[in-house]
């Protein structure tokens, strides 16, 4: 979740790219993302070693059945580190265009990428009786995953957008205003389509909404924090979308946990296979250290992430030492 | 790799014993060694990881569980060399971009360099 929220804004971002054309304004969206990238994609790591730790079955399964496609990931991901970094240290134009270009789709693939991994889990994946994959690699590319991998890429481009109003100023700063509005319009579109997707095809999301009914209020925060960006953006509260962008991602990753509770990977056709959080867990004395270690280090990691979007506050400004 | 670091911390040392002395910017032979004693951590660092991982065979957890047992059952022989493979290729293009780069900063000096080229 964590994850999400501040790399979904990053890969937002880099998904954006390519549709700035000039070498100031591609110098100016890498680098409203240059120093925070790095922390946020930390999120990732911490958040596989922790299933790691605390759910080894799923981690196992999910890691080994999707190898492939996390191979994929990884690939996308290191180039797409390697494109910020790079780009701008040679003066040449087909060198700094390739490495655009190399931000731009790795960001696109692993927004897509994310999004399809996270529909298998909901849509289920074939599992043996001994809990692993029994799939091929393209079988993870049915409707629903790749639908919600659109929609995750919708969604994370529509976060970067409102992101990168925030970091930038005048003309500019104008242009992309205009495309909050379009990507938050791709990205309503998608949630719809996929709500009712759901809907339609996997009713069981919705039995532990039905059993604990005061979970109601998750979808309708949802919804209030989505129509609340427009709002946002259309009294030029930057920072108030931005949350509301926040808030958006925060309630769908909530609603994606209710749904899924307690499957952490649903096997899909045999669903007596699933993984759930009770038989894919750790014993209780790792749990119980791990919670210890996540109280811990949560505040850790929370402050420095804080700490550095403070000294990186305010618009981009191009010096020396910039990306 | 012991030896290595052991000979990384006289090299260190003596650097430090020269710079005292006001030495250090005149001593060529000893500037060169630390040229290339650059090389010495990435073997020592390799050579360490090949003894850990070597060493520890046939067991992946010493004494309780042995490699063989802890093999993904899903993923193929063929899927894990294609994606070693792939893997050296990448290391290798980003290390030759690093030193690429690197040599290009040394030669040239540290600013930024603005966009030039054809304009297509």
């Amino acid at each position: 979740m964590g994850y999400a929220l501040l790399d979904g804004f990053d890969l937002g971002v880099g998904a954006l790219h390519l549709l700035v054309k000039t070498d100031t304004e591609r110098r100016i969206f890498i680098n409203s993302i240059g120093p925070i990238w790095d922390g946020n994609e930390v999120w990732l790591v911490t958040g596989g070693g922790a299933l790691f730790a605390a759910f080894p079955e799923a981690y196992a399964t999910v890691f080994s059945g999707f190898y492939l496609a996390f191979m994929l990931l990884l690939i996308a991901l290191i180039f797409r580190a390697v494109a910020i970094e790079f780009r701008s240290k040679q003066p040449m134009k087909w060198w700094r265009q390739i490495w655009d270009v190399s931000f731009s789709v790795s960001s696109i693939v692993s927004s897509l990428l994310i999004g399809i991994a996270m529909g298998n889990l909901v849509w289920g994946i074939p599992l043996g009786a001994d809990h692993e994959y029994a799939g091929t690699f393209l079988g993870l590319l049915k409707p629903y995953p790749l639908l919600l991998g659109f929609t995750t890429l919708a969604l994370f481009t529509m976060h970067g957008s409102i992101f990168i109003v925030l970091k930038t100023e005048g003309a500019l700063q104008k242009k992309l205003k205009g495309w909050v509005k379009n990507t938050m319009i791709f990205f309503i579109l998608c949630y719809v389509i996929t709500t009712l997707a759901t809907l339609i095809f996997i009713p069981r999301m919705l039995t532990t909404l039905q059993q604990q009914p005061f979970l109601f209020i998750v979808p309708v925060f949802n919804v209030l924090a989505i129509a609340n960006i427009p709002r946002n953006i259309s009294r030029g509260r930057g920072w108030g979308a931005f949350l509301s962008s926040c808030a958006t991602l925060f309630f769908l990753m909530a609603l994606l946990g209710i749904g899924l509770y307690p499957n952490m990977v649903f096997s899909n056709p045999a669903p007596e296979n699933s993984l759930t959080i009770y038989n894919a867990a750790s014993s209780v004395a790792t749990l119980k250290i791990m919670s210890i270690m996540a109280a811990i280090g949560l505040p850790l990691i929370l402050s420095y992430t804080v700490s550095i979007y403070w000294v990186f506050r305010g618009k981009v400004k191009l010096d020396s030492h910039s990306y | 790799m012991v030896a290595i670091g052991m000979t990384l911390i006289a090299v260190a040392w003596f650097g430090l014993f020269l710079w005292w002395r006001g030495l250090l910017w005149k001593t060529r032979w000893f500037l060169w060694v630390l040229v290339f004693s650059v090389l010495l951590p990435q073997a020592a660092n390799q050579l360490g990881w090949f003894s850990a991982e070597v060493g520890r065979q046939p067991y992946i957890v010493y004494n309780l569980m042995k490699t063989s047992d802890a093999l993904s059952k899903t993923v193929k022989a063929g899927e894990i060399l294609t994606s070693i493979i792939l893997f050296g290729f990448i290391y290798l293009l980003l290390g030759v971009l690093f030193i690429y780069l690197l040599d290009d900063k040394i030669q040239h000096g540290l600013h930024m360099k603005e966009e030039k080229g054809h304009r297509a």
